[in-house]
Parts: structure tokens; sequence; C-alpha cells
């Protein structure tokens, strides 16, 4: 009976704990919602960043961030979230009218985007967060793989027509997946965070500033090297400029 | 070799040395640095220069304080004089003073690819302040200047940047200054005139902004940079008539000297606007000089019909910043407001132009009204106060539909723009009438983490689908087999030879065994099932299986024997068994082949 007790009051505790462990982020989250509505954006700012740095990877905490940036007024860090969680939710109404509208506040007119054909003809790639895009591509996998399976048992019910099409769609998916690794890994974003940025043609503070680039403007980031970006703003303005004053996305 | 000769031995010692010079590694660093000059004014800068023998190196220039440091680029030479080769990079910075006095180039640490570390010596630089008689003496001078050094919060005002020359000059690399505190807009035209100082005539190029103090207090332009590169003539021969057709450093042969220049920083209070005073007309936000009129398009409508009333605000400041006016418009009429039209221009003075705001005015009652006054407040810079502009009041009749002077109400609908017999409305675009963002996301579900999966856990997730296909299919392909006859009287004639082998079976049963493992071995061939063969048909199945007719022949007798061995009744002795057995095991194994 006593050790029945023991045992009972165990789980009760370590429950608890475990509540309490679970409640703490979610309690943070409430007490950021909490400031913004009341307008205090620099404690819903520490919250949700706190948020953020632990570890939580979610579009809609990064979409609150980029808000409680941009009503404190700091066009630059709230670009560099707002982008951020396009990546992860960029069919999000919401996060794509406050990104226009945020994007409407920047100074600089905005950089040429990729050729809108392109966009047209992979529209899938650009509406489709990468997430979707892998779990769509392993589904249809796993629906092409089934309907091999079922031909081998009972080929009325796996038509050639409907392989053929789950295979195209598995290999188009599958190699948007790809390619969307490869972005990740090659190609390099970034928001300018300051209200002002000098682009120099050195990796001196000193060196020739060539342009000045202004708060939420996006930037490629080609190499890094002593605390400098070399970034591409367009095909002809290159230059190199402060880590610091960049947020990659 | 005889040593004792003094002659011999300063040969031997020089040779020696030579050598030995010859043989010092190529790279060996030396770092200097340079200046131009180590006297000159606050305007002028001082051309520093770092030369690191042997290779690259990296020059940290933090440590000067006293100048502001502008890269001039870096050049390398590599040269091989006697077979030895030597490499050399020069670093070039204007170093344009801070200040006037004695001041320091402290000693720079110079790292070199190798990763050593060298360190140049200080130079001390004296600098005066430039003297207002000096700019006749000089062949190329700048200046800047603003038109407004103690300007109110929104009033504008401009920068000017002139660059004076005596002497031409081409590739000019113009740094602006840095407008913090200021919105600026650069005044596209650039001026050229000519002017004469001290009896000395100046070509003159002037480079204007428009700036917009964005808050109060004491700001400062920063100083504005000037590169370009001096054509020196060289006087290679004497003055004649073609000299003027030629004067052109394409023509001339000139030498080009690169020279720096810089303008001082221009200081500028910017006052706050004073307490608005007008309460009865609201402050719309204007700065500058400005006037207002009003005017109707038609001073009688019917009821239903439309006329546009136009007002117009016009002068110079921030004038793109005027909003609609209030205008009193009796209840009479629906308003529809047009899109305002802007014609803002920027030039030498700055922002000047117009903006004329249009509403449509529909008449829905029949009377006669007065539209106005329209009246707009702005802050006048001349006077430093506020002012009304105003607009007299517009009398307007709207006459009823009937014509017969008596008052008749109509409603006014959206309506099809092609419906017969109603009043055609211009359709406006739908604009955003105030800008906010939506608001933030409050489900907790923002909390989870939604990564996408790592290009090994996808390829694995991938991989797992045919992974299990093929599974299947071995599966299947071993349990197909299984159930194969063929497969089946295989692996029954191949456990019956094996039984037939072990010692101390009856010779009943090892006949049984034989005979067993012969008919397997033929019927697997066939692919059926069955337990007993005639040796036709044996020989038919084998025939039918293209066997070799020897070996048709040899189980057929060997079946035969089995059979009359079987059936006979009689004991068989170890050789006897040993040889059928032998004979059967031969004849499945060829039959196997």
């Amino acid at each position: 009976m006593r050790i029945l007790h023991s045992i009972a009051l165990f789980i009760l505790v370590t429950g608890w704990v475990g509540t309490a462990a679970g409640d703490e982020p979610a309690r943070l989250f409430l007490n950021g919602i909490q400031a913004y509505n009341e307008g205090d954006y620099e404690a819903a700012i520490d919250t949700f960043t706190r948020l953020a740095d632990s570890g939580v990877k979610n579009g809609k905490l990064y979409y609150n961030l980029g808000n409680t940036f941009l009503k404190s007024g700091d066009i630059g860090p709230a670009v560099l979230w707002y982008e951020r969680a396009q990546r992860l939710i960029p069919d999000d109404p919401d996060l794509n009218f406050n990104l226009t509208y945020a994007r409407s506040l920047i100074e600089d007119d905005p950089e040429k985007q990729g050729a809108p054909i392109l966009r047209i003809l992979f529209f899938w790639k650009y509406i489709l967060s990468a997430a979707t895009i892998q779990w769509i591509a392993v589904s249809l996998n796993f629906m092409f793989w089934g309907l091999m399976a079922v031909r081998l048992f009972h080929p009325r019910f796996s038509p050639p027509s409907v392989r053929y099409a789950t295979l195209g769609l598995t290999i188009i998916f599958s190699l948007t997946a790809f390619f969307n690794y490869y972005e990740m890994k090659y190609v390099r974003e970034a928001v300018v965070l300051h209200e002002k940025a000098s682009v120099r043609s050195g990796l001196t503070p000193d060196s020739t500033e060539l342009f000045v680039l202004h708060a939420g403007t996006k930037v490629r980031v080609d190499k890094e090297n002593s605390g400098f970006f070399r970034i591409r703003f367009t095909d002809d303005k290159i230059g190199w400029i402060a880590k610091a004053e960049l947020g990659v996305i | 070799m005889d040593l004792g000769n003094s002659s011999s031995m300063k040969h031997l010692a020089t040779a020696l040395f030579l050598i030995l010079i010859i043989s010092l590694p190529a790279g060996a660093a030396d770092v200097q640095a340079t200046v131009d000059r180590t006297q000159t004014t606050v305007n002028e800068p001082v051309i520093l220069s770092v030369t690191v023998k042997g290779g690259a190196g990296d020059v940290d220039i933090s440590p000067i304080k006293d100048f502001r440091v502008m890269s001039r680029g870096t050049s390398t030479s590599l040269r091989v004089v006697n077979g030895t080769m030597s490499r050399q990079a020069v670093y070039t910075y204007a170093l344009f003073p801070f200040r006037s006095g004695r001041l320091n180039i402290p000693a720079l640490d110079v790292t070199n690819g190798d990763g050593n570390a060298f360190r140049t010596r200080q130079i001390s630089i004296q600098v005066t302040d430039q003297p207002a008689h000096a700019e006749a003496s000089r062949d190329v001078f700048v200046k800047a200047f603003v038109s407004e050094a103690e300007p109110y919060q929104g009033q504008q005002l401009t920068y000017t940047f002139r660059v004076y020359a005596a002497v031409s000059f081409q590739s000019a690399r113009f740094q602006q200054p840095d407008f913090k505190g200021f919105s600026s807009k650069e005044v596209e035209e650039r001026k050229k005139f000519t002017t004469v100082i001290s009896g000395r005539e100046y070509n003159v190029v002037e480079l204007v902004f428009v700036l917009v103090p964005l808050k109060t207090g004491e700001l400062t332009i920063g100083p504005a940079t000037l590169e370009l590169d001096l054509v020196r003539r060289t006087n290679r021969r004497r003055s004649s008539t073609f000299d003027s057709i030629f004067d052109d450093p394409f023509f001339s042969r000139g030498r080009l000297e690169q020279r720096s220049f810089q303008t001082r920083a221009l200081p500028v209070r910017v006052k706050p606007l004073p307490d608005y005073d007008l309460g009865n007309v609201a402050f719309s936000g204007l700065v500058g000089a400005f006037s207002l009129t009003a005017e109707l398009e038609a001073a009688s409508v019917r009821v239903g019909d439309s006329t546009t009333l136009t007002v117009t605000v016009e002068g110079s400041g921030n004038i793109m910043d005027a909003s609609y006016p209030d205008v009193t418009i009796p209840s009479a009429f629906k308003v529809y407001q047009d899109t305002p039209e802007e014609a803002v221009t920027v030039g030498p003075e700055g922002f000047s132009g117009k903006k004329i705001f249009r509403s449509a005015l529909v008449a829905v009652k029949g009377g006669r009204f007065t539209l106005g006054p329209v009246e707009m407040s702005y802050f006048d810079t001349s006077t430093g106060g506020y002012r009304i502009m105003s607009a007299d009041s517009l009398p307007l009749v709207a006459e009823a539909v009937g014509g017969d002077g008596a008052s008749e109400d109509i409603q006014v609908f959206s309506a099809p723009a092609d419906q017969p017999g109603l009043p055609q409305f211009k359709k406006n675009k739908v604009e955003f009438t105030g800008r906010d963002i939506l608001p933030v996301k409050e489900e907790l579900d923002a909390l989870e983490t939604r990564g996408s999966l790592s290009p090994l856990t996808f390829i694995i997730i991938l991989m797992a689908a045919p992974v299990c296909f093929f599974a299947i299919r071995v599966v299947g392909y071993l349990t197909r087999k299984s159930t194969d006859p063929g497969h089946l009287m295989a692996e029954r004639s191949a456990q019956s030879l094996k039984l037939a082998n072990h010692a101390g079976v009856a010779d009943s049963d090892f006949l049984g065994h034989i005979y067993l493992a012969l008919i397997s071995a033929i019927l697997s061939l066939n692919g059926t099932h069955g337990e007993s063969l005639t040796c036709v048909e044996a020989r038919q199945i084998l025939s039918e299986r293209g066997v070799p007719e020897s070996i048709i022949e040899s189980a057929s007798v060997l079946l035969a024997k089995i059979e009359s061995s079987k059936y006979g009744g009689g004991r068989l002795n170890a050789d006897d068994r040993s040889a059928l057995f032998e004979e059967t095991r031969q004849l499945i194994g060829e039959l196997g082949r």
C-alpha cells in the first residue's frame, strides 16, 4: 500500500513539474501578446525574442515579431522577421498583407525579383513552404510505390496513367525540395537593419562608400570576410557592408 | 690555392658576399609609411602611402584618430633584377584633418601574407587654418554653404556645393555629405558658370540639395569630399595658335595629378515650430509660402446632376504633404472626393508647385446654397508665424427636376453605370483611407517548432517507400517459389535421396525412397505433382523436356530396375544397395543440370 502511495505521489509530482515546464513558453507568449495589445512593444519584443532564441521555429511567432518591431518603428528588424516567417508560412494572408505594408515603408526601390515567368511556371515553389513541399514529395512517393505494390497483386487497381502521373508529380516535388535545400545552403539573403547602411568598396570602415541602403532593404549575400558581408543589391550594385548592419534571413 | 695571397682573399670575400646577397629570400618583407607633405591646411588632405615589400599585407588604420581616412586603393608591382624577384604593394590613403594644429599619424601595424607583424613609424603633420585670401592662389578649391542656418522644423533649405577650378580636371568623384536628421533630394540640374576671384577666372560647377529638417536641435551636415584628376600640362613645346584646339589631355599628353578636397562640416540649428494659436482652423502641417484658390465648375446644377469643386494649393515648401482642405458643404449635396493631383518640382529654390483637390458634388435637394469659405492654415517661414489662407464662399444653386421652382428631393444610389435613366457616376479605385498592419496571432500553436526535414531524413524517408516495395517483391518471390510444384518435387527428390542414404533403413523403405527421389526429379522437370510414374510416362516427360536420349534411356532402365527390386521381394546386399543409390544419385544430378 505504501509502495502504491509512493508511486502515485511520484507520478503526481513529475507530472506537475512537466506541466509547469511546458506552461512556461505559453505564459511568456501570452505575456507578449498582452504587452503588444497594451502598446508596450519593448516588452513584447523582449518576450517574443526570448521565445525565438529558445529554439522555437514557427512562422506565426516570427510574424508576431515582425508586427512588434513594425509597431515600434523599427522597419529593418520588422522586415527581417516577416521574411523569415514567409519562408515558413508563405501562403499566410495576414503575413503577406503586413509584409507588403512594411515594404512600402522601405526607402530604397526594391531589388528586381526573379523573372515573373519563372514564378508562374514554378508557382508551387513560391506559394508552398519548404516543409510542405517535402511532405507532398514524400506522400506522392509513397503513393507511387504503393501503386507499384498493388500492381503486383491486382493490376486492375493500378492503371498505368495514374502511376505515371504520380511518378511525374513525385519527381517534380522531390526536385523542388532538393532545390530548396540548395537555396537554403547557398543562396543567402539578408535585410538591412539600421536606418542607413553604407556599402563600401573594401573591408575597412573608411573604404570608399559606393552607395547607401536603408532599413528593410533586402540583399543577397555573396560571401563573408573579416566582419563584413559582400552583398549584391542589383547586378550593378555590389559591395562590402559590416555584418552588424545586416540580419540574415 | 695560396691562402696567403691577400688579393685572392679579397676576391673570395667579395664573391661570398654577393652570393649571400643574391640568395636572400625574395619575399623578405619591409614596411614603410610615407606622406606627400608634412604641412597642410584643414581642407587639404595628406596622402599616406604604406609600402609593403615582399608581397601584400594587411594595414590596420584604426589608430588614426586625427584624420578622416579614405582609401585610394592599392597598387602592386613585381620586379625581376638579376634573376631575383621582388614584390611590392603600396596602400594609399587620403587623410583629411579634423582640426588644425600638430596632428599625428600614429605607428600602424602591418601584417604580411606570412603572418609576420611590422610597424611603421609615427609621422607628425602640421595643419593650419585656411587663410581667407588663399583661395585666389589655388587652382581648384571647394565650398559648401546652406541657405538657412537656423530653419524651422519642416522648413526647406538648400545645401549648395561648389567646385571652383582655374585649371582643367577630369574624373571627378563626388561624395555627398551625411544629411543625418534631414530628408534630402538633389536638384537634378547642375549649374555651371564662370566667376572672377581676385582677377583670376574660375569655372564653377554647382550642386544643390534640398533639405527638410526632420527634428529640432543642433544638427551637423558632414563634410562633402571631391576627388579629381588635375590636368597638368607638360611644357614640351612653345605656345602656338593650335594650343586652343589641342588644349585637351587627350592631345596634349598632360600629366594627371590626383587631388582630394573636403568642405567644412556645417552646423544647422533647427528651431521647433511655435505653439499653434489659430484655434478656429486646424493646422495643415504645411511649412513655407502658399496660396489657395477655389472654384466651381458650374454655379447652378439640376438636382441629380453633379458639379466639380476644385481647390488648388500653390506655393513653395512641403506642398506634397497638403491634405484635403476642410470645406463646409451643405447636406443637400453628396460629396465624392477624387485623388489629388500633384505638380511639384524641385529646383534650386526647393520644392514648389501645386496640389489640386477635386470633389464631385451631386445635388440631392433643390435650393440656394453657399459653399465654404475654404480655409487652410500653414506656417509662414518668412514671418515666423501661422497664417490662414482662404478662398471666398461660393454660391451654388440646385434646381428642382420639375423646373417649376418647387423643391424635389432625390435619393442617390450606387447603381450599374450603364443603367439608363440614372445619373452616371465616375467609379473610383478603392484607396486605403488609413494604413495599419493586421494583428498578431494569438494561437498557442505559434510555439510549435515547424522546421523542415533535414536533407538526410528527407532522403531516408523517400527511400523507405522503394525499399518497402522491393521487400514485398522479395517476399512474394520467395512465397511463390515454395508453392511451385516443380520446386516442391525437386525438394522432395532431394529429401527422399537423403532418407535413402541413412544406414539401417530397411530394403523396402530404401527402394521406396529412391523410387520417390527418381520420379520426383522427373516430375519437377514437368512442374507437376505426382506420386508414381510408369516408364512410358517418364520417357514422355523427359522427351518433352528435351532431355538427351541417353539419359532418358538410363532413367527408364533405372526406374524399371527399382520397380522390379521393389515389387520382386528379393533382398539387396550392401553392394547392390550402394550401386543402386549411386546410380540414382548420379541420374538425378544429370536431370537437375
